[in-house]
């Protein structure tokens, strides 16, 4: 229950091709979340799912069946809109009868499922209220009931918690996840946030412009990123990039670091922030000077320039009592570089 | 004709050089049409300023509903117009101004218009209201064309409605025409015949009289016609209350065989018909008391509220002049109400159309076939009210509203209120 | 740019007035020609109209009338059978009334139906969308006495309709002399001329409910008419009330396009309130202001009524959406 196949995806609008050739195959009760910046067609790939838009061509499955040319009322999916989209005139007990009146359910059961949803969410003393008297995250827990109560066969996500402020954020992503494993069905997620990606996916499907760039486990994303996109998309701050010209094996970073890299030609060389330190005296370093220092307390930010390299940033543990316009030598290990050829893929 | 427009335009100027020219009094008339009148009257009172520079006239040409519905409302508030053409005389007597004190000639006045002035005037009063600008007689017209086609000969004079109404008849099925006939959606139309078949509308006391029998049973034809389908619906069924409407249209398209109206319409009919088809004047079907038609017509008259009495004195004084009042007639194809012109006669009605003499002889001759009842009726102060009672219930009988004794019941009554009201 | 000068030289005097007077005073000084017109040509006349209600006699101006009380309102109201108005004294008011009555029954409920239906009709994306606005509003832009005079040409015994009813093979008919059809022409006339503006805000109001709405609704499986009845509907609900009320308060007030077009009739079949007020005040010869008087304040009262229940509804719906 909850397998989804995509097959060869397009989605145009009018003229404007905005999902080129998507496949993706979502196993039984798995956690995926697609993320990528604006306008990469992540919200559109969802609609598609539930229903609510057609492919241009290409076929979607569930659990076997066809259902590209079913509307999104016979999917049996349910969704968690962004603005949650709860009717205003309804009471909050209304709001999640709704669509299992629609399917001429007997009222007890209705009221059993919904009270079973309000308690499993902690909604129960809310029942008699409309929207209008929530707060945001009560509503996005009515929204999140909405969908809970018609056991659907999927749960579609679109950024449920863009709306909510940091802190609020934080608790909800926690207890979307205890849902997740209580209830156990498949989630499609939504989000550009990828600390959000990272923290509750089972897998992740990174997309850049209607193509996917990676699918994978967020650890795999985070320690083997297929290409510069990817690289450079998760994991935060943004990883560091050089272009580097590898001559019989060998390629020099600024700074004078020598590195041995199986490829020849243009190579874009890679280095989390978090995987610099400050050099010992003798060892292989990069020469920065530092323009910009952010102390967060347990670990300090380092903007440094690198000449003839643009810039470097570098976490380092701790309070570091650094001068602006000081100069820095960052050492790394090789193990922890990425390597990408001219075409942006991974080398190793 | 001076527009009036163009009027205002030399009022303009006149005022913009008012230091060097003299100030020309203003006199307003208002004045309403049947047919050419309004050019007619123009051209008099154009040649009146050429030879009395001292006088501007301001001509008003407004709808007839107009002089109906708004004069009164500016009379009783002290305001309206110098001179006005009223059919509603005697009812508003209380604003027309006296001219006696100020006319050149008030014995010319008695001669020639007193015999009319009871319907100006209020009971009892020695005042010179004003003029009848034309005497009026109800009376039929008859499309003999439409007749000739179906091979109907036209009653003779002194046929009686019922004739009439069949002849018409026969001549709609044979022709294939909406409707047999049609009158005026107007009580003063159906008084004459009503008082052709006995009905008395004036009471001994001077007030109106309960409706008798001959009255009823005139309207009673009149709503059985109109259930029969013989006489046009869209004329009396189709307005409320006691809105006018002529059904001159209708006859002028050749629609209606016969078509009750009044010696008015002589030259509207002549113009819009042109030779499209022969027409004659009938005068009025007779019913068992009579074959009478109703006199009337429109004055003018000098509003007492003016205020240049003595200018307007002059005007009146040139339009009652016996050649203006001949020549007046003679292009409007108006009979004259002025006495000495009637006695000498030989009235040169001017108009290419060969229907037209006959037609008006016609109406001169019919003009002595009034029943005496018929002529009370223009002097009676009470007139409009019993016209308006009969034309509002008849009309809903003719709808299907009532039944017609509801109506007699409710004439009866409008007539009472009526009365009553103006007592408080 | 004198405009500018001008304001500039006024600011220290308005200052110095509103040191003198106040901030409120300022306000009632801009607020007096207003005011002042208002009273003029409403509330004076207003009263006026009161007055003469209690007045007999058939002279207009009111020094030479009569005080008579309530008597009008007496002779008004006096019925024996009041759902027979030929047992009334004033028998036309009643069939005023009740000619009345009826016509705002029937027009509003098929002016809202319609509107309704057209609004839910243009909020879809179909071809011409723009078109069909402009069309169905022009009607709300012509003259009254136009629209009736329009539709008299199309339905007299010469006209139009009956230009295809004959090439259809039938008689041509009198359209306006049967009771039952001038009365539908009446209501017809009347909900074609208005109806633009009805559709008008109630599409505004389709246009504020958020489209995810309508793609929850999807999801939870909702057939169309059930979306219809329980989202859309409830949703429309201030936008309704108040097309509602002004639909009756504008449908009590029928006569333009009435009397141009029926004047009336066929009889009274046609005879609304406002034709009887003026036909009884200006226009017959059995002129009674007095009367006429009385009938207007009692339809005043009607609509009074209305608009409070208007101003109700709208306060309502305005804290609605205030939250």
């Amino acid at each position: 229950m909850g397998r989804i196949v995509l097959k060869n995806i397009r989605k145009a609008f009018d003229a404007v091709e905005v999902i080129h050739g998507v496949d993706l195959e979502i196993k039984e009760g798995e956690l995926v979340v697609f993320v990528g910046p604006s306008g990469c067609g992540k919200s559109t790939l969802l609609r598609l799912i539930a229903g609510l838009d057609t492919p241009t061509s290409g076929s979607i499955e569930i659990d076997g069946r066809d259902v590209t040319k079913a509307g999104a009322a016979d999917r049996g999916l349910a969704m968690v809109f962004q603005s949650y989209a709860l009717y205003p005139h309804m009471t909050v007990r209304q709001n999640l009868s709704f669509g299992l009146e629609n399917q001429r359910m007997p009222k007890a059961e209705i009221a059993a499922r919904v009270d079973e949803a309000a308690r499993m969410l902690e909604i129960d003393e809310l029942l008699g209220r409309r929207p209008t008297q929530l707060s945001g995250g009560q509503r996005q827990r009515v929204a999140i009931g909405r969908a809970i109560v018609r056991n659907p066969t999927a749960f579609l996500l679109d950024e449920p918690l863009s709306n909510l402020d940091a802190e609020l954020r934080g608790t909800m992503r926690a207890e979307l996840s205890a849902l997740h494993a209580r209830l156990s069905t498949t989630m499609i997620y939504v989000t550009h946030d990828q600390v959000e990606a990272m923290t509750l996916a089972d897998r992740i499907v990174v997309l850049r412009k209607g193509v996917i760039e990676q699918v994978d486990t967020p650890l795999n994303l985070y320690n083997k990123p297929q290409n510069l996109f990817v690289a450079g998309f998760i994991g935060a701050p943004n990883m560091n990039f050089f272009k580097v010209e590898v001559k019989s094996g060998k390629a020099e970073l600024p700074g004078g670091a020598q590195i041995a890299v199986v490829h020849e030609g243009p190579v874009t060389l890679g280095l989390r922030p978090q995987h610099l330190r400050l050099a010992q005296p003798e060892e292989r370093a990069i020469a920065a000077e530092v323009f910009l220092i952010e102390s967060l307390g347990a670990e300090t930010v380092l903007h440094a320039n690198v000449e003839g390299a643009g810039q470097i940033i570098t976490v380092l543990d701790g309070q570091l009592d650094i001068a602006r316009g000081a100069p820095i030598r960052l050492a790394f290990d090789d193990a922890n570089l990425h390597a990408f050829d001219a075409a942006g893929q991974r080398i190793g | 004709m001076k527009t009036k427009i163009w009027l205002s335009g030399i009022a303009l100027a006149a005022m913009a050089t008012s230091a060097f020219a003299q100030d020309a009094t203003q006199v307003r008339i208002m004045w309403y049409s049947d047919g050419i009148e309004g050019e007619v009257i123009a051209d008099l009172l154009d040649r009146f300023e050429q030879a009395n520079p001292d006088i501007d006239i301001i001509l008003d040409n407004v709808a007839y509903q107009v002089i109906q519905e708004q004069l009164p409302i500016q009379l009783a508030s002290g305001a309206g117009p110098d001179i006005a053409r009223v059919t509603n005389l005697k009812a508003q007597a209380e604003h027309w101004l006296d001219l006696r004190p100020y006319v050149a000639d008030p014995a010319y006045w008695d001669a020639n218009f007193g015999d009319r002035f009871d319907w100006m005037r209020e009971d009892g009063s020695n005042a010179i209201p004003g003029y009848m600008t034309q005497l009026t007689l109800t009376g039929g017209f008859a499309n003999a064309t439409l007749f000739e086609q179906a091979g109907v000969e036209l009653p003779a004079h002194g046929a009686t409605w019922d004739e009439w109404a069949e002849a018409s008849r026969k001549v709609m099925e044979d022709q294939g025409l909406p409707a047999a006939f049609a009158i005026d959606r107007s009580g003063h139309r159906v008084a004459g015949p009503a008082i052709s078949y006995g009905a008395k509308f004036i009471g001994e006391d001077g007030k109106p009289a309960p409706m008798n029998d001959g009255a009823m049973d005139f309207f009673t034809r009149l709503t059985d016609w109109t259930a029969q389908g013989l006489m046009l619906p869209e004329v009396w069924v189709s307005a409320a209350g006691t809105t006018y409407r002529a059904a001159a249209d209708d006859f002028i398209n050749a629609q209606i065989p016969f078509y009750y109206s009044g010696s008015w319409q002589v030259a509207n009919l002549s113009g819009k018909i042109g030779d499209a088809f022969d027409w004659v004047v009938v005068g009025s079907p007779c019913g068992p008391a009579g074959c009478s038609g109703m006199a009337g017509g429109a004055a003018m008259v000098a509003v007492k509220y003016t205020k240049h009495p003595e200018e307007v004195a002059r005007v009146m004084d040139y339009l009652a002049s016996e050649d203006i009042v001949r020549e007046f007639s003679e292009r409007t194809l108006f009979l004259p109400a002025h006495s000495g012109i009637v006695a000498k006669g030989g009235l040169n009605f001017q108009s290419d159309d060969p229907m037209v003499p006959p037609a008006m002889n016609a109406y001169v001759a019919a003009s002595a076939e009034t029943l005496p009842e018929a002529d009370r009726m223009p002097a009676w102060v009470w007139g409009n009210t019993v016209y308006g009672a009969i034309v509002t219930r008849i009309s809903q009988v003719m709808a299907g509203e009532l039944t017609i004794d509801q109506a007699r019941e409710m004439m009866d009554r409008d007539i009472a209120d009526q009365v009553e009201a103006a007592g408080q | 740019m004198p405009l500018v000068l001008i304001a500039r030289g006024l600011d220290p005097v308005l200052r110095l007035w509103q040191r003198c007077t106040g901030t409120g005073g300022m306000i009632t000084f801009f607020l007096l020609p207003n005011m002042a017109i208002f009273g003029v040509f409403v509330i004076i006349p207003l009263v006026l109209n009161i007055i003469y209600s209690m007045t007999g006699g058939v002279d207009i101006l009111l020094k030479d009338r009569s005080f008579i009380g309530l008597g009008q309102y007496g002779r008004l109201l006096e019925c024996q059978d009041y759902l027979v108005s030929t047992t009334c004294r004033e028998d036309q008011f009643w069939t005023a009334v009740r000619n009345t009555g009826t016509f705002v029954l029937f027009q509003v409920s098929l002016m809202v139906c319609v509107s309704m239906i057209t609004a839910l009709i243009l909020n879809r994306k179909i071809a011409g969308r723009g078109f069909f606005r402009a069309v169905f509003f022009f009607p709300v832009l012509l003259s009254p006495v136009v629209v009736g005079l329009i539709w008299r040409w199309i339905l007299q015994r010469q006209g139009l309709m009956n230009l295809i009813v004959t090439q259809l093979g039938f008689d041509p008919v009198v359209w306006l002399n049967d009771r039952f059809f001038a009365f539908s022409a009446a209501i017809g006339v009347s909900t074609w001329a208005h109806m633009g503006f009805y559709t008008l805000i109630l599409l505004a109001g389709l246009q504020a409910i958020p489209k995810d709405l309508y793609e929850a609704a999807e999801m939870d499986a909702t057939p169309a008419s059930r979306v219809f009845w329980r989202i859309t509907l409830p949703l429309l609900g201030p936008n309704l009330a108040v097309v509602l009320v002004l639909a009756l308060i504008r449908g009590v007030q029928i006569f333009d396009e009435a009397y141009v077009l029926t004047g009336g009739g066929p009889g009274t079949s046609t005879l609304f309130i406002t034709q009887y007020i003026y036909e009884v005040g200006f226009a017959s010869f059995l002129r009674n202001p007095g009367l006429a008087a009385a009938a207007s304040i009692l339809m005043g009262l009607v609509l009074v009524v209305l608009t409070l229940i208007q101003l109700g509804l709208s306060r309502r719906a305005e804290k609605g959406n205030a939250r």
